[in-house]
């Protein structure tokens, strides 16, 4: 039966990063937005919480049979603190130490081995860390399957040539899972999958994205040239490769898990937008008089509530269906879809109710604009959303349209 | 922490509703040309126990939650729309677990009463008044109404000779009968209908939207999946499935609304406001639907080859008999403020 209790683990959670939302991001937010970058004092006050993008979904089923038996609630429990982290800020979330989008491939298919080289450096408490996620090439974004980025089979190990683009965290990380592949006539069954550590002679940082929105976190270009990577680097070695063409599936698996927390990011920011709207159209339409008498802000406003909760609803239901292994790409894309779409619209109103003549535009409301506009952009445009939601609702029906 | 999945038991009722449904569809044109459910349905869906969902098990019903009863009633609408909401639409008094009579009517004053005078007052304990347009079952026996009182809205139990019904013409739902009633009559039993009720009647109409919004997402699909132009099948084409994506994530946004609202009411909170964005967004859904199925289906969907036009029909005038979306929104938009915002113009 649906259930929407909220238990105390909920609970906890959700007040505990809420509040350091309010106490440690919103009073950074703006200066960082200004300065595009985050004061290393936000290091250290995020090392002493305790607060990581380890928030971020694992393979539960690496953990032994216990694991299997107890339902999980990684997914679940991820997507309510990206709300309330990205409430204060995304671009802080997004920055936070830690494995980032480059964990669920790691998880996925790393070998034990792997994944313990790989996450080990997390546990570091002296020093951030950070992975990243490296897929979108300058001419394949939404065409995941298009990457040029060559990797070529050499004594020991391979030779990766290519570059990658928009790369969360890109030029922090000290590793960065990347996707090229063997022989682009393969198609999706030439993908292989790498982890690169930072220094590896031939990997480089290209330029700096200037962003619209999100400017606090790093976005970066990423080159390879020449650049050898260790037969022990390939995710899931060899014989995973030979045995089954999992690289672009890895890379699909990714999203099935990202995208519910992209859709819960979309929703804090677009919540924050709501609640801040109310505020200042309070502060200066009250004037004595009840609000409900200004009835198309009032409307305005119960219906940016209602659509808040609509994404969030459509973003729980993905996650709950990863936590309990339903087939979820469908409903990870729904929510990305619904919240992104819904998200933009949502903080647009925020700042043109509050656009008074005579008074400066708030610039909590002004920067949520911009920041949420890649929402409906990145993890997938909302075109892709569109073609995956199509081809599942056909294939539902046992029919392949040639979407 | 929250789920999304169902019980052994909630499936089990929502599957045989399926199944009902799936074998009443080809009765659907028939019912809506006739004017009228075929009896043989009607009988069978007696027996089968679906207009016993709510009802409790002391009253011989199976007592199921209003979440569960949501559930079934939205699969056997997606299936035979027009009939199962001929069925079980005029049986909206079971909501507040009032014994069935196939009659129940809005007369009251509700959370509008301060813009709307009320259809139907209670006074020394008899109604009168009108309601202009409600369903009724073929013949329906003990009815209930909602009357506006000194107290508050009340429902109130009217026996047959206490009403007077006749037929309205309207576009839609045209095999169930579509009334006005004219009371006149001494109430024989009385309840309150604040705010928790009229959130349980909103919840209660919510899933037959999307009954309609997911048969006819169902229906579209079929047809962009078989239908041929420009040397492919319509399916293939993103103008078509980027339209059909859009319209299923909007069913289910509504549909997910909803389930909140319902199980928070089970909780015993206050979700009126809750409950009328989730029948409003059910409401934009199932229309989004029906408008899109007939975009689908081109001129096909134009006319009564095939069921799109009828459920368009059915969807507006399901829509007048539960209460129109700027209603709802300013239901919603009131009850936030409380009592202050009564009086407002």
């Amino acid at each position: 039966m649906p259930d929407f209790l909220e238990t105390e683990q909920e609970k906890t959670v959700r007040a505990y990063l809420n509040y350091f939302a309010r106490t440690e991001i919103r009073p950074r937010s703006l200066e960082a937005d200004r300065m595009q970058d985050i004061q290393p004092d936000f290091y250290q006050t995020v090392q002493k919480s305790g607060i990581s993008m380890e928030m971020m979904p694992r393979n539960p089923g690496s953990s032994g049979k216990d694991e299997e038996k107890r339902e999980h609630t990684t997914l679940r429990l991820s997507v309510l603190a990206s709300e309330e982290l990205s409430w204060g800020d995304a671009s802080f979330l997004l920055s936070l130490p830690g494995p980032g989008l480059g964990g669920p491939p790691v998880s996925f298919i790393g070998t034990k081995e792997q994944r313990e080289r790989f996450f080990s450096i997390f546990k570091d408490k002296e020093k951030p860390h950070f992975g990243a996620y490296a897929l979108t090439e300058p001419e394949a974004g939404s065409d995941v399957a298009g990457i040029k980025s060559r990797c070529e089979a050499v004594p020991g190990g391979y030779k990766i040539n290519g570059t990658k683009t928009f790369i969360t965290n890109g030029s922090r990380a000290d590793w960065v899972v990347v996707f090229a592949t063997i022989d682009p006539s393969l198609g999706r069954g030439g993908h292989r999958t790498f982890v690169v550590e930072r220094g590896t002679p031939g990997f480089s940082v290209g330029r700096h994205h200037h962003k619209l929105g999100l400017r606090a976190n790093d976005t970066a270009e990423l080159v390879f040239s020449d650049c050898f990577v260790p037969e022990e680097n390939l995710l899931g070695g060899r014989a995973h490769y030979e045995q089954s063409k999992e690289g672009f599936k890895v890379a699909m698996a990714t999203f099935d898990s990202t995208r519910p927390l992209v859709a819960a990011m979309a929703v804090g920011i677009a919540r924050a937008a709501a609640e801040r709207a109310r505020e200042l159209i309070e502060e200066r339409y009250m004037l004595g008089r009840p609000l409900p008498r200004y009835r198309a802000l009032r409307e305005a406003l119960d219906d940016m509530d209602r659509r808040v909760r609509a994404a969030r609803l459509l973003t729980w239901k993905s996650a709950f269906l990863g936590d309990v292994r339903e087939p979820q790409s469908r409903a990870a894309s729904m929510a990305k879809a619904y919240a992104g779409k819904e998200a933009v619209l949502i903080c647009r109103e925020a700042l043109e109710l509050t656009a008074d003549s005579g008074e400066a535009p708030d610039p909590f409301l002004e920067k949520w604009f911009r920041d949420i506009r890649v929402f409906d952009i990145f993890e997938g445009t909302a075109q892709v959303q569109r073609l995956v939601i199509a081809r599942r609702l056909f294939e539902e029906i046992g029919v392949k349209v040639g979407l | 922490m929250f789920r999304f999945d169902w019980d052994d038991d909630s499936r089990a009722v929502a599957e045989l509703a399926r199944e009902f449904g799936r074998s009443a569809a080809a009765a659907e044109r028939e019912a809506a040309e006739g004017g009228a459910v075929p009896q043989a349905l009607r009988k069978q869906a007696e027996e089968l126990g679906l207009f016993d969902l709510s009802r409790s098990q002391d009253q011989g019903g199976l007592g199921l939650s209003a979440l569960s009863v949501g559930h079934a009633v939205t699969a056997l609408v997606a299936e035979a729309p027009t009939i199962a909401t001929s069925l079980l639409l005029p049986e909206a008094g079971a909501a507040f677990g009032a014994p069935l009579s196939g009659f129940f009517a809005d007369g009251g004053a509700g959370a509008l009463g301060y813009r709307r005078p009320a259809g139907v007052t209670l006074e020394h304990g008899r109604v009168t008044g009108r309601v202009a347009f409600t369903a009724a079952s073929p013949e329906p026996g003990e009815g209930w109404v909602v009357a506006a009182s000194a107290a508050g809205d009340r429902l109130c139990r009217v026996a047959p000779d206490g009403r007077e019904l006749s037929e309205v013409p309207a576009m839609g739902l045209t095999a169930m009968r579509r009334v006005a009633a004219t009371f006149d009559g001494a109430v024989q039993e009385e309840s309150d209908f604040g705010a928790k009720e009229r959130a349980q009647l909103f919840l209660a109409y919510a899933p037959f939207f999307h009954g309609y919004g997911r048969a006819a997402l169902h229906y579209a699909r079929g047809y962009a999946a078989e239908r041929k132009a420009f040397g492919k099948t319509i399916g293939g084409f993103q103008a078509i499935g980027f339209l059909l994506a859009d319209v299923a994530m909007e069913v289910e946004a509504a549909e997910l609304l909803w389930q909140e609202s319902a199980w928070r009411a089970a909780q015993g909170e206050d979700v009126f406001r809750f409950a009328a964005d989730a029948l409003r967004t059910a409401k934009d859904a199932a229309y989004f639907a029906a408008n899109s199925c007939i975009a689908v289906l081109g001129g096909h969907g134009f006319v009564d080859d095939h069921p799109a036009e009828r459920w368009l029909r059915d969807v507006e005038t399901l829509s007048a008999l539960t209460g129109n979306r700027s209603a709802l929104g300013q239901a919603s938009e009131e009850t936030a403020q409380g009592e202050e915002a009564h009086g407002v113009a």
